[in-house]
């Protein structure tokens, strides 16, 4: 609950000085931190706004390296921020290639601030679900590494969807033992039914 | 031997060529010599002093553009001299000079021949000016044996019996013959003789006039008035103030296409050309001989290549404008971007004040609507472009380069297109669109020629791209080459080299290729002069994506 004091971040890269401070002031309207930048260059020298960023609200044309090269840029990188692109230009091929990349939206100018707060909050709630599924995944993770070697054996099979009396059989094992090792299981997991095992192990590798 | 050939050169009608660029003089003497006699010479004096010694040239073809005596000079007094009036001569003047042709044809010349000299057409008309001269010599032979019998008999005032009466009607059929002969000269090369008597308004036309004009053996009574309203409503003024020039002995020629509308059949287009052949004491035309022919198929494929023409022109209009509304649309939407966003922050603040507030919202909303006027300007003059199917590159360059040749404003460009193989790979685009594309990058590397280069060389070619699925063209010039300077890019709008030059057409075309999913970049010609690049993808066996339809998906929410 502690983290819904930290704000969002999100970055703006808008060369056009007037266009620039007028997204500051729109998304000023969202309870958010924002930061503004005149090129990419500037964008990627800031100490740690980059790797923080969870939405970038950016220009397509811009001198230097373009928004797009960004763009291809970040998605070489661990956490990439969602995009929001901006143009003047609406360039069909370029929008296209840009959703096809992971872009959230492709707003042409000028738009309604409505249109603009809609695009980046959903980038936001993208990636909050984005964190949150991978908060899960982390924690099932660390779960799954309490079990025992014979427990996760056992886990496997449940999750195949054999029944208790069916796995003592094939392990050869008594029915009251592996009723033992279900409930370790369930315990160690924080599940309560066999169901909600299943949809968080489904969520993780392995 | 010799007998056979002074024979020979007795048949061989001798043609005198007078032209003061030595090249010329070869030239044509060399296209000429294997069936006529030639002389030659450079001088217009010269011409004169030939023309009126043996044996007497049967044609001259005489270039007007000559030092000290021109042609219309050297013309106007072979005109003078009764022992060289007679000799026909062809006016060579260069490409497009309408007035020096209409003036020269005024001066009496039968014809002239454009430069660049272009052989098959010089044989064609020399030849038709030989055969017309050796049918008008053989008229006047006979006409003289019959003049000459007329007048012994009438001097003699006898009584005409039956063995004279005989003699005469075999000089008649005689006559008769050698019309023929003339008719057929006249004919074999496709063209329709007719004779106008101006006095008694008499018109005598060969079998191949007739069926051109599609006149009826009955149509006697005042032909000429006749014709002319047959005419279409738009050509009647022209043939007859022509002929109200030639009666009123403003000029001696006429020269002239009509469209004759016909009962129950497509308007024909007539082509003529005649001149008067007597006249009476005083001066007044007495007959007007003239040669016809049908230019209907010429005049349909003129009309074609016009209409391809205006549709590519029309198509570079739209593409123009496409841009400058894509340019404007650019410029205009960031200020407007920032009002959008100005006034929505200013609606926060006085949000306590309805008033304001709803001012406030118009505002932004009549940023917002301004905008899409220029997105709507952008997208109409993109919509009006023609649809892609796929097309084969070799095609496309060889019309761009047949039209460059046949545009007389690039006479000295040399476009090489040996390098661009029927083989390439079709590619999936908007024929118009890419043509424009060719020609501009041609017509820049021929602007872009040096001036002291007599020849502008543009070279094109084809190759596999440097990806799969690639096809590369590049357009070559040997000219003053780019601006070294990093800042210069060809490709934004409003940047240009040239003095006048609006600084689009690049831009166009580097919009167009990317448009159909390729690239255009330059590099510098080792030899000096710029190479422009471009790819674009092969077009494949699978169903091409509908580029409406992409625009449609992603609508933007309003």
């Amino acid at each position: 609950m502690s983290k819904q004091a930290v704000k969002d971040c999100v970055g703006v890269v808008e060369d056009d000085v007037a266009v620039r401070e007028a997204l500051r002031l729109m998304l000023g309207a969202l309870n958010i931190e924002v930061h503004t930048y005149a090129s990419a260059d500037d964008f990627l020298d800031d100490a740690d706004v980059p790797s923080r960023c969870a939405c970038l609200v950016l220009d397509v044309r811009l001198p230097g390296i373009s928004g797009i090269e960004l763009h291809n840029q970040l998605l070489t990188q661990k956490r990439v921020p969602a995009i929001v692109f901006i143009t003047g230009h609406g360039d069909i091929p370029m929008a296209v290639e840009a959703m096809r990349y992971g872009a959230v939206d492709f707003l042409q100018k000028p738009f309604r601030e409505q249109q603009l707060l809609d695009s980046v909050q959903k980038a936001l709630a993208l990636k909050r679900q984005e964190r949150k599924k991978r908060d899960q995944v982390e924690t099932t993770t660390a779960r799954l590494a309490c079990l025992t070697p014979r427990e996760r054996e056992v886990l496997s099979k449940l999750l195949l969807g054999f029944r208790c009396k069916e796995i003592a059989t094939q392990m050869g094992l008594a029915t009251k033992t592996l009723d033992q090792h279900r409930a370790n299981i369930m315990g160690k997991m924080r599940a309560t039914t066999i169901a909600e095992l299943m949809s968080m192990c489904n969520s993780t590798p392995n | 031997m010799a007998s056979q050939t002074e024979l020979a050169k007795a048949f061989t009608a001798t043609i005198l060529i007078v032209d003061d660029a030595p090249e010329n003089l070869t030239v044509l003497s060399e296209l000429l010599q294997p069936t006529y006699q030639v002389l030659a010479t450079h001088s217009g004096k010269r011409t004169l002093e030939i023309a009126a010694s043996v044996p007497k040239p049967d044609l001259i073809l005489l270039d007007v553009m000559m030092p000290e005596m021109d042609g219309y000079a050297v013309l106007a007094q072979l005109k003078a001299n009764p022992t060289t009036e007679d000799i026909p001569v062809i006016f060579v003047t260069a490409m497009d000079a309408d007035e020096d042709q209409r003036r020269g044809l005024d001066l009496g010349a039968l014809d002239y021949i454009s430069k660049p000299l272009r052989p098959s057409i010089i044989l064609a008309r020399v030849r038709t000016q030989i055969d017309l001269k050796r049918a008008r010599d053989w008229m006047r032979d006979q006409n003289a044996i019959l003049v000459a019998e007329v007048a012994r008999r009438v001097a003699e005032n006898e009584v005409i019996n039956l063995r004279e009466l005989s003699e005469r009607s075999r000089t008649e059929k005689e006559l008769r013959e050698s019309e023929m002969r003339w008719q057929f000269a006249v004919e074999s090369h496709g063209d329709a003789m007719w004779d106008w008597d101006a006095d008694k308004d008499e018109l005598f036309l060969t079998a191949a006039a007739k069926e051109l004009f599609d006149l009826p053996d009955t149509d006697s009574t005042r032909p000429i008035a006749n014709l002319i309203a047959r005419l279409h409503p738009d050509d009647r003024a022209a043939l007859q103030g022509q002929i109200d020039d030639i009666i009123a002995g403003k000029t001696s020629e006429w020269l002239g296409e009509w469209r004759l509308s016909r009962p129950g059949g497509m308007p024909r287009w007539i082509a003529t050309r005649g001149r008067v052949m007597t006249r009476a004491a005083n001066g007044r035309p007495q007959r007007i001989v003239s040669i016809s022919h049908d230019a209907t198929q010429r005049k349909r494929r003129e009309a074609e290549a016009g209409r391809q023409k205006e549709l590519v022109a029309q198509q570079g209009r739209l593409v123009l404008l496409g841009e400058l509304a894509s340019a404007l649309a650019h410029e205009i939407n960031q200020p407007l971007t920032a009002i959008a966003g100005f006034s929505a922050e200013c609606a926060r603040r006085i949000a306590d004040n309805p008033r304001a507030l709803e001012l406030v919202r118009t505002i932004e909303e009549q940023a917002i609507r301004a905008g899409e006027i220029a997105w709507r300007m952008r997208g109409f003059a993109r919509r009006q472009r023609l649809g892609r199917t796929a097309l084969s590159l070799h095609e496309i360059i060889a019309g761009v380069a047949k039209w460059i040749r046949m545009d007389s404003s690039y006479l000295d460009a040399v476009i090489d297109i040996t390098g661009v193989g029927s083989h390439l790979p079709q590619v999936y685009g908007d024929r118009v669109e890419l043509e424009q594309v060719l020609f501009n990058l041609v017509r820049n590397g021929i602007e872009a020629g040096l001036p002291n280069v007599k020849e502008q060389r543009i070279a094109i070619a084809g190759r596999p791209g440097e990806r799969p699925g690639e096809v590369e063209i590049s357009v070559t010039d040997w000219g003053c080459g780019l601006p070294a300077n990093a800042d210069f890019d060809v490709f934004q709008p409003f940047t240009s080299s040239k003095e006048l030059g609006l600084g689009l057409g690049l831009t166009i075309c580097f919009s167009i290729i990317e448009g159909h999913g390729g690239h255009l970049w330059t590099t510098a010609n080792p030899e000096g002069g710029t190479i422009f690049h471009f790819t674009l993808p092969e077009a494949g066996p699978a169903v091409p994506p509908n580029a409406e339809n992409i625009q449609g998906n992603l609508s933007y929410r309003q």
